[in-house]
């Protein structure tokens, strides 16, 4: 087991919109250790993307700790901040919207080291740029190309590219497949692997894509309506989920195999507004093992079982 | 084949795009036959020719790019491409109905959801509107969606309840044929779960016949009956359920299986295929999959494989499979 790159405490982010206060990362906690990936699971609005601008003070937190290298990241000013980024950094999610048009794939890749000014001499500057690309599996041909001119994966491996040219400790991939076809999504997904294999990356993993994570990530937090509902290590999790919307959220995955299916558990409708939500159980009005406790109470996350975390009245902490 | 006793058959279609002096080979002898109260899936990735093959059934290509080069589509034994438009309007939206992929932009902002699901039926049966709204209530029921919803506008509707609204619509005549064009693609996994369930109900409750395109092989293991499997505007593998899911042939075919997660061992490592799509305006000669597949022979770069039938519901189009039927992956 490595030592703990990045803790997370009790991060919020609430935004004031007209309706209300829209609390959309709440009382957020969890570790990763060095060289392993977190993978965040959950559904569309339930703040998995601001968790992940969030820790990087991208949008800066309502309250909360984020300690990175034993570093509490709030506590720095901006310069620090600046210099602090260069270990991580993050994917995102578009590759069709992340890279900027008129830069080709080599001003792009080149953009972090230049303004860091991490490779002041500019050959070694332009043997970085082709190193960079040639890890990432893209062709020297490329390097004068534009985005317009490169397919999605391509375009996705200039992303990754970019992320990696500050050699940074941890990246947080923000649904870095989701838009690509399943024989590309494999081949970056592999990719990152090796990568992370390599150079011993820490990855923050968000995704909606249940059977991708499970691939992907050592351990998984699933978010629900701004919420860390439930955390354990990956196998864990996929065997003995022990939050009900987890269990539903796993048994809604569409398989690619026509035996051994599973009974579906379908859940009532959908995501109920996060904009004040009242302090019971955010998932009440679905769950089809509701107790009276759960309108009452916002269940707290416990250590149910040895490194698996659950927040729900069904559960106790262990030992009690 | 009878063309009577399938509600949807393609023959040999080919379609076209000509951009800028060039042409795009989008579609190229693609054969569907769908029999009434089946399901049938067309798999395969980005720019493989499952969207054009869905619009030239109702004859809704944009032009002037768009040029079906030959084939025939017959709807109950009716030849599409020889309707009036008068006619061909008539069967878009009674006779076949279409769900397209964004519920977000496929719906009217200004009109309730009640007036569209009622337009068809106002158009198509020429019933009142009092009535048509009556059964649009209804039909809103029946997606699973309260009815007194029926005056709301989409903005006051999620993702998943707009989709639901379009297959509302889709559903408002009782078309023989159902096309879904990527139907889940937009939603979330539970709200996913929710909208198959009620198109396996459609299924059980009436005789329609559903073209459903997906890139999700899952998707296909629960909703189809059978499948094609799409590369580069062809079909190259085509058979029931069982024969691609038990079965498969084709190195296509198997580089989708294996490049996705195995749920049950997160361990396995994922196979992809190497390589990318071809330009459709520059396709590979011979198989334009050869570039991509590790069992390539020299006649693959030459000679387009032709339809081998390993059984009377699965074809398998690969050089492969020319002397034998036996599984040679």
């Amino acid at each position: 087991m490595g030592e703990i790159l990045l803790e997370v405490k009790n991060l919020k982010k609430y935004f004031h919109v007209a309706a209300g206060t829209l609390h959309a990362v709440d009382d957020v906690s969890f570790t990763i250790e060095e060289g392993r990936t977190l993978g965040i699971v959950g559904e569309s609005g339930c703040g998995k993307t601001t968790l992940g601008r969030t820790i990087l003070r991208l949008i800066e937190p309502t309250s909360g700790e984020i300690c990175f290298n034993g570093k509490d990241l709030r506590k720095l000013n901006k310069s620090e901040m600046r210099f602090m980024r260069r270990e991580m950094q993050i994917i995102f999610q578009d590759p069709y919207s992340s890279l900027n048009p008129r830069k080709t794939i080599a001003e792009t890749i080149e953009e972090p080291i230049l303004l860091a000014g991490l490779i002041p001499d500019s050959d070694k500057r332009f043997m970085r740029v082709l190193e960079l690309m040639g890890t990432v599996g893209l062709a020297q041909r490329l390097i004068n190309t534009y985005p317009h001119e490169l397919d999605g994966g391509r375009r996705q491996r200039v992303g990754i590219a970019r992320a990696l040219a500050m050699n940074p400790k941890f990246i947080v991939c923000d649904e870095p497949v989701s838009s690509l076809d399943v024989s590309i999504q494999a081949q970056i997904l592999n990719l990152m692997k090796t990568i992370q294999r390599d150079m011993g990356i820490t990855y923050l993993f968000i995704t909606h894509d249940l059977s991708v994570v499970n691939h992907f990530s050592d351990d998984i937090a699933v978010m629900y309506l701004g919420q860390l509902v439930e955390k354990a290590p990956s196998e864990t999790l996929f065997q003995k989920p022990l939050h009900p919307y987890t269990e539903a959220l796993l048994s809604a995955i569409p398989v690619a195999r026509i035996h051994n299916r599973h009974e579906r558990i379908l859940l009532k409708g959908e995501l109920t507004s996060p904009i004040n939500p009242e302090p019971i159980c955010r998932f009440a009005e679905r769950c089809n093992q509701c107790m009276d406790i759960c309108t009452k109470e916002d269940p707290p996350l416990i250590e149910a079982r040895p490194n698996h975390f659950v927040a729900c009245h069904l559960h106790k902490p262990m030992g009690s | 084949m009878d063309a009577q006793q399938n509600t949807l058959e393609i023959k040999n279609l080919t379609v076209e795009y000509v951009v800028d002096d060039e042409v795009v080979h989008a579609v190229t002898g693609v054969n569907i036959a769908i029999p009434a109260g089946r399901t049938f899936g067309l798999v395969g990735e980005t720019g493989a020719g499952k969207t054009t093959t869905a619009l030239s059934i109702l004859n809704l290509l944009p032009l002037p790019a768009g040029r079906i080069v030959s084939g025939e589509i017959f709807v109950n034994g009716q030849d599409v491409f020889k309707l009036s438009p008068k006619q061909l309007l008539a069967m878009r939206g009674s006779q076949v109905a279409m769900v397209f992929q964004d519920p977000m932009s496929s719906l009217n902002p200004i009109k309730t959801v009640g007036e569209q699901i009622a337009e068809g039926m106002k158009i198509h049966r020429g019933v009142s509107d009092k009535e048509a709204l009556r059964q649009a209530t209804s039909m809103l029921e029946m997606v699973g969606i309260p009815g007194d919803r029926v005056s709301e506008y989409p903005h006051q509707f999620s993702g998943g309840m707009k989709q639901r609204v379009i297959i509302a619509i889709a559903l408002a005549c009782n078309p023989d044929l159902l096309i879904a064009d990527e139907p889940t693609t937009a939603l979330d996994v539970t709200i996913q779960a929710q909208v198959l369930k009620l198109i396996r109900e459609l299924k059980e409750q009436s005789r329609m016949a559903m073209l459903i395109i997906t890139h999700a092989l899952g998707i296909v293991a629960e909703v189809c009956d059978s499948v094609g499997i799409m590369y580069a505007g062809r079909i190259v593998e085509c058979g029931t359920l069982a024969d691609i899911f038990d079965n498969l042939r084709h190195p296509y075919t198997r580089g989708l299986f294996d490049s996705l997660p195995d749920i049950e061992n997160r361990r396995a490592e994922l196979k992809p295929i190497p390589g990318l799509i071809p330009d459709p305006m520059n396709l590979p000669p011979g198989c334009a999959f050869h570039p991509r597949c590790s069992y390539a022979k020299p006649e693959c770069s030459q000679d387009l494989p032709q339809v081998r039938w390993l059984s009377d519901t699965h074809y398998v189009c690969c050089h492969l499979y020319n002397e034998t039927t036996e599984n040679m992956l």
